[in-house]
C-alpha cells in the first residue's frame, strides 16, 4: 500500500511544480483540480472518507468552477488572444 | 473454493477494464483532433468504468457497497453521453476553421 | 486463507499502479491540449480513472462508505463539464461582439 502512497505523493509534488510554471491560466486551473484529485485518493488511503469526500466536492467542485467563472470575468481565457496581443507588441 | 472464484473472475474483468482505459490513453494521444479523441473518453467513460466496476462487485460479493458501485455506473451511463455531446456542440460552435479537420455538409 | 488476501493485494497494488501512471499520462494530455474541449476532455478522462482507483481502494480496505466519493466524483466531473462549456460559450460570443464593433467601428 505505501508504494501506492509514495507514487502518489510523488505525483502531488509534481502537480505543485506544475501550476506554477504553466503560462496559461486554464492550464494551471486544470492542474489544480488534479491536485485535490490526488489529495483526496490519499485520503482515501489514510482511510479517513469524510475528508476525501470534502476535498472531492471542494477542490476540484466548487473552487475550480469558480476559477472557470473568474477566468470568465477577467476575459482571460481565450490564449488565441494572449498570442495576438503578444505579435502586436513584437511589431 | 467459491473465494477463489469470485476473486479470478472478478480480476479477469477488472484486467480487461484497465486494458481498455490503456486503449481509451493510446486513442487520446493517437487522434490529433478533440472529436475524434472525445470518442475514446466516451469509450473509458461508459464501457471501461463499467466492467471494471462490474469486476470489484464480483469481487466484493453480493452487499451494500456492491449496490453503490451499480448505482455509479447507472449514473455514469446517464451523464457521459450528456458531457460528450456538450463538449462537441462547445467544439463545433468555437472553432471558426472546421472545415479544415473535416467536411461539413451544408444543410 | 491468508493465501487468498496476500493474492487479493498484490492484484489491487499493480491495478492501482497501473492506473496511477495513466493518470499522470491523462494530466499530460490535459495540459498539452491546444484547445479547449481537450482539457475538458481529459480532465473527464481523469475523472474516471479516479473513480476506479477509488473503488479498487473501496474493496481493498473493506470499508463500505469510501464508495460514496465516487458518487461525487461522478457528480463533479460531470457537473465541471457543464460549467466549463458554459462559460467559454459565454466568453467565445463575448469576443465575437468584441471583434464585430472593432471591425466596423
Amino acid at each position: 500500500m505505501n508504494v501506492f502512497a509514495y507514487l502518489l505523493m510523488g505525483f502531488l509534488v509534481l502537480c505543485a511544480i506544475a501550476v506554477s510554471l504553466s503560462r496559461n491560466l486554464l492550464n494551471s486551473i486544470l492542474i489544480y483540480m488534479s491536485f485535490s484529485l490526488i489529495m483526496s485518493m490519499i485520503w482515501v488511503i489514510l482511510e479517513s472518507p469524510d475528508l476525501a469526500i470534502t476535498e472531492a466536492a471542494v477542490g476540484a467542485g466548487v473552487t475550480s468552477i469558480l476559477f472557470f467563472v473568474t477566468l470568465k470575468k477577467i476575459h482571460a481565457i481565450d490564449e488565441r488572444e494572449k498570442r495576438r496581443k503578444h505579435e502586436q507588441k513584437k511589431e | 473454493m467459491a473465494e477463489w472464484l469470485c476473486l479470478i473472475g472478478g480480476t479477469l474483468f477488472l484486467l480487461t477494464g484497465i486494458v481498455i482505459f490503456a486503449i481509451e490513453l493510446y486513442g487520446a494521444y493517437h487522434y490529433h483532433y478533440v472529436l475524434n479523441r472525445m470518442h475514446m473518453a466516451a469509450f473509458g467513460d461508459t464501457f471501461g468504468i463499467g466492467v471494471s466496476l462490474l469486476g470489484l462487485m464480483i469481487i466484493n460479493g453480493v452487499n451494500f457497497t456492491s449496490l453503490k458501485m451499480l448505482l455509479v455506473i447507472l449514473f455514469l451511463w446517464c451523464a457521459s453521453p450528456v458531457s460528450s455531446h456538450l463538449i462537441a456542440r462547445l467544439e463545433v460552435a468555437t472553432n471558426e476553421e472546421l472545415e479544415t479537420h473535416m467536411e461539413v455538409e451544408q444543410e | 486463507m491468508d493465501a487468498l488476501t496476500e493474492v487479493r493485494n498484490v492484484i489491487f497494488e499493480t491495478a492501482l499502479i497501473i492506473l496511477a501512471v495513466m493518470l499522470m499520462l491523462c494530466l499530460l494530455r490535459a495540459v498539452l491540449g491546444p484547445r479547449v474541449a481537450d482539457r475538458i476532455v481529459a480532465v473527464n478522462m481523469m475523472g474516471t480513472m479516479v473513480m476506479v482507483m477509488i473503488a479498487i481502494l473501496t474493496v481493498k480496505m473493506g470499508e463500505g462508505y469510501l464508495v460514496d466519493i465516487c458518487l461525487i466524483y461522478a457528480m463533479v466531473s460531470f457537473l465541471a463539464v457543464i460549467v466549463i462549456t458554459k462559460v467559454y460559450m459565454g466568453a467565445y460570443r463575448e469576443r465575437k461582439e468584441k471583434k464585430r464593433e472593432d471591425g466596423n467601428g
